[in-house]
């Protein structure tokens, strides 16, 4: 045994001369025991006596553990307990136990002086066989433990607390607002909820009564008997119920406000009945009455349409695989229905019963397309989450930036496609931090300009043309031409002297090896500039823009198709072969003429354009397909375009738009330069979709 | 001004620890050795403007025990708003309930560590 066994929470010198005090005090208390003892041995059951022993005995237990002299400590409270069990028990201590409780004080004496004097060591023996007749005389089996903290838990989890302290809890002197401030050091406190149904009107409140209720939603990484521990003194008030975020926001959404209003804690459902039968609405009764704060139902009602807002739309998960095969399914159901609807009114052109049957084709039409539309749904997910999401990433970039902006949201609920949101997630955040790198000035360059210190940044999206816009738009400094013009310039994109349209001087921050910003930035820099969101967003077949105003702000309007697996084309032919041209690259059809072509020997031929000359390219040469037209006189032009480059396309003719299901040939076959994908047509038949930039690519490289 | 937190407790040592501890983390102590010059000495305490923020007393003691003490602050009206703790040991649990019944805001359970005692504290006194 050791005398040194102190807690370490203590400093050595005061261990010194806490453990100087201890012994001065138990000198006296000894003294005193030897007295006791005295007594007992001519009195051995005087309860008297007892007493004071038991209180000696838990003086040295109760000083020697805050000394932190356990040993001491623990052998005091074992002779204590075996008193404290014939105490309570109020029977006489038989003679042959008062022997073994004499002996053990006398020891307890003698490890007290050993603290001082030495000898610890040679009392251990003894120590051990009284402990053991203490044992024996009564049973000290060790009594129930708190039981052992449960497995530590990892994660976030969510609680929801309820607080319905004694209404006399004032009188135990408690601040219950202490207690909710020591709960808000364990996690994070989500929702406060204080029910004043119980209120009463100003003249009978008394203020030493608790009205008020609480119900507190906690996220805490904690495990619950941490919360347990702050209303330790309290626990009769406490309820704790884990609820798992989904849960809370699904009830959030899916309640009406009369049950949330209960189940929030702000009224019990009695008030409301009661509000019920009055005339009036019951929210406003409840109002009037002063059982809920006006400012508490608003703000419970806004809650709960955000959440109604922001909840996943599953309600079971499905993995996207499956919702694709039964896309791929339902495409190919349709070109099925539509092939056999063709082979059957063929053949019954004449026949009677056509009108019937052509009734009934519509019909299995309608439902086809519906059915189409539906499965199509179910990978729809609003891109507000998203969303919501960029709202800290922009917070945190502005306070390391030393910038102040405000996000503004809009359009949370556009759905869309979940690939092509996993998809546009990256090049939006990194658009995000190029407006508020580039964008957006410091807050005194704003102020100085007259504007607010604090910049805004809009991120927004709609429907548009059957698409899907997403804006981002700040209100910061714009992009300057003439910086963009020389920017270039130094980067040998563009050569002095070289004419180019405004727009087109604003499509140049998306090539490649541009950068507007003065120097590399951490966020923004590190040599990944607007050419890879360019990238990423044709990838998606969409397109991207610049509309700047210098001084007022920049605006990027991404447009995108609403899901990857439908594309809008225009079906032409090149000889017996039927291409189709993704409509979102095509800017014009053009019939014309050969003398409106020009050539150079060597050199490939060009079309004039809104005053521009484009290169005239043959898909047909490109694709090595046959093709019928020769020459531009025979054949239709089809003008398109990439973010950078445009270029005429001769074709044989021009057919139909077709909305088609793109099927991916790399998967099947391989890749195939310049084509995007393959289709089966309602005619059973097969057609290519070109990929537009690279048969710009391929045809400049003719 | 910091608070003062008033102890109760017939042991030196015990009173010297939680001293010790209490003006660590910042608070006032004074003490008292058992519950009769505890009443005593919060009666002075308050005509001094010196009232404490919270009590924190034995049971087991000597004259007027730490549950007598409790029933007297209590019926006080100037003192019975303060709250009281009451330090027990773990072979009374019993006394928890008794300390509660008697208005105690909480309990302690000897011997604790330091830190146990000042978020303890923390709860009742700002």
């Amino acid at each position: 045994m050791s005398n040194t066994n102190l807690s370490n929470s203590y400093e050595e010198e005061f261990d010194q001369e806490l453990v100087s005090i201890f012994l001065e005090e138990a000198e006296e208390i000894l003294q005193q025991l030897d007295e006791d003892l005295l007594t007992l041995e001519k009195e051995p059951g005087d309860p008297e006596t007892i007493n004071s022993v038991f209180r000696a005995l838990h003086t040295i237990k109760g000083s020697a553990g805050l000394t932190g002299l356990s040993s001491v400590s623990n052998f005091a409270h074992l002779i204590e307990d075996v008193l404290d069990t014939f105490r309570r028990e109020g029977s006489r201590i038989p003679d042959s136990h008062m022997m073994v409780i004499l002996d053990s004080i006398e020891l307890l004496k003698k490890m007290v002086t050993a603290l001082t004097k030495g000898g610890m060591e040679d009392l251990q023996e003894r120590a051990e066989e009284i402990k053991e007749l203490l044992n024996f005389i009564v049973d000290l089996s060790p009594q129930e433990t708190a039981p052992s903290q449960t497995e530590s838990t990892f994660g976030v989890k969510r609680y929801r607390i309820h607080l319905n302290f004694d209404p006399d809890l004032f009188s135990t002197g408690t601040d219950p607002l202490l207690l909710i401030d020591e709960l808000s050091q364990k996690g994070e406190l989500k929702k406060i909820n204080v029910s004043l149904a119980e209120l009463p009107e100003l003249e009978t409140l008394d203020p030493q009564t608790l009205y008020l209720k609480w119900v507190i939603v906690l996220d805490t990484e904690q495990p619950k008997e941490e919360i347990e521990q702050v209303f330790i003194f309290v626990e009769e008030a406490l309820e704790i119920e884990e609820i798992s975020f989904q849960d809370d926001l699904e009830q959030l959404a899916e309640k009406n406000l009369e049950d949330l209003i209960v189940e929030e804690g702000l009224v019990d459902s009695q008030e409301v009945e009661k509000a019920k039968e009055n005339e009036k609405s019951w929210g406003d009764v409840l109002v009037e009455k002063g059982k809920v704060a006006p400012k508490q139902v608003e703000n419970l009602a806004s809650e709960r349409k955000q959440a109604q807002e922001s909840r996943e739309v599953t309600t079971i998960r499905v993995n996207t695989e499956k919702v694709e095969q039964i896309m791929d399914q339902v495409a190919e159901l349709a070109i099925y229905q539509s092939r056999i609807k063709n082979l059957v009114m063929d053949k019954m052109a004449i026949s009677a019963s056509s009108d019937e049957t052509r009734n009934v084709f519509e019909e299995i039409d309608k439902v086809t397309r519906q059915l189409q539309e539906e499965v199509m749904g179910v990978s729809m997910v609003p891109i507000g989450n998203t969303f919501v999401r960029f709202q800290r990433m922009v917070r945190d970039m502005a306070r390391e930036k030393s910038k102040k902006v405000d996000l503004v949201i809009s359009g949370k609920e556009t759905e869309l496609d979940r690939k092509v949101i996993e998809q546009i997630t990256d090049p939006l955040k990194h658009m995000l931090r190029n407006s508020l790198d580039h964008g957006l000035e410091f807050p005194e360059e704003r102020q100085k300009a007259g504007k607010d210190p604090t910049g805004k940044i809009h991120l927004k999206a709609y429907y548009r043309e059957g698409g899907i816009v997403i804006e981002i738009a700040d209100d910061g400094k714009g992009l300057d031409p003439d910086k963009i013009w020389e920017k270039a310039k130094e980067k040998g994109l563009v050569e002095e002297g070289q004419k180019l349209s405004r727009d087109e001087i604003m499509r140049l921050p998306f090539q490649p090896g541009f950068s507007t910003a003065e120097e590399v930035s951490d966020t923004s820099g590190r040599g990944v500039g607007l050419d890879v969101v360019y990238n990423n967003i044709s990838a998606l077949r969409g397109t991207v823009e610049i509309e700047s105003e210098k001084g007022i702000g920049t605006r990027f309007r991404i447009r995108l198709p609403l899901t990857l697996a439908i594309i809008d084309a225009i079906l032409i032919k090149l000889g017996q072969n039927q291409v189709l041209v993704p409509i979102t690259s095509i800017i014009e059809f053009l019939s014309l003429s050969s003398d409106q072509v020009r050539s150079v020997t060597g050199k490939r031929p060009i079309v004039q354009f809104r005053g521009d000359y484009i290169p005239l390219v043959s898909l047909s040469e490109i694709l090595g397909l046959e093709a019928n037209a020769q020459t531009i006189n025979e054949g239709m032009v089809i003008v398109v375009q990439d973010q950078r480059r445009r270029a005429a396309l001769l074709v044989d003719e021009i057919v139909d738009q077709e909305q088609v299901v793109v099927k991916s040939i790399k998967e099947n076959y391989s890749h195939v330069e310049g084509v995007e994908g393959a289709t089966i047509l309602g005619d059973g038949n097969v057609a290519l979709i070109i990929d537009v930039p690279s048969v710009i690519r391929m045809g400049l490289n003719q | 001004m910091e608070s003062t937190v008033f102890i109760v407790d017939d042991s030196r040592t015990v009173r010297a620890s939680i001293e010790y501890t209490l003006k660590k983390a910042g608070y006032r102590v004074e003490s008292a050795s058992d519950g009769s010059e505890g009443l005593e000495t919060l009666k002075n305490l308050q005509k001094k403007g010196q009232k404490p923020a919270m009590i924190i007393t034995d049971i087991n003691m000597p004259k007027v025990d730490g549950l007598e003490f409790l029933k007297q602050v209590k019926a006080e009206k100037d003192f019975k708003f303060i709250p009281v703790l009451v330090l027990t040991t773990e072979s009374e649990p019993h006394m928890k309930e008794k300390g509660k019944k008697g208005g105690a805001a909480g309990w302690l359970v000897k011997p604790f560590e330091p830190e146990q005692l000042v978020n303890v504290v923390k709860k009742f006194v700002r």
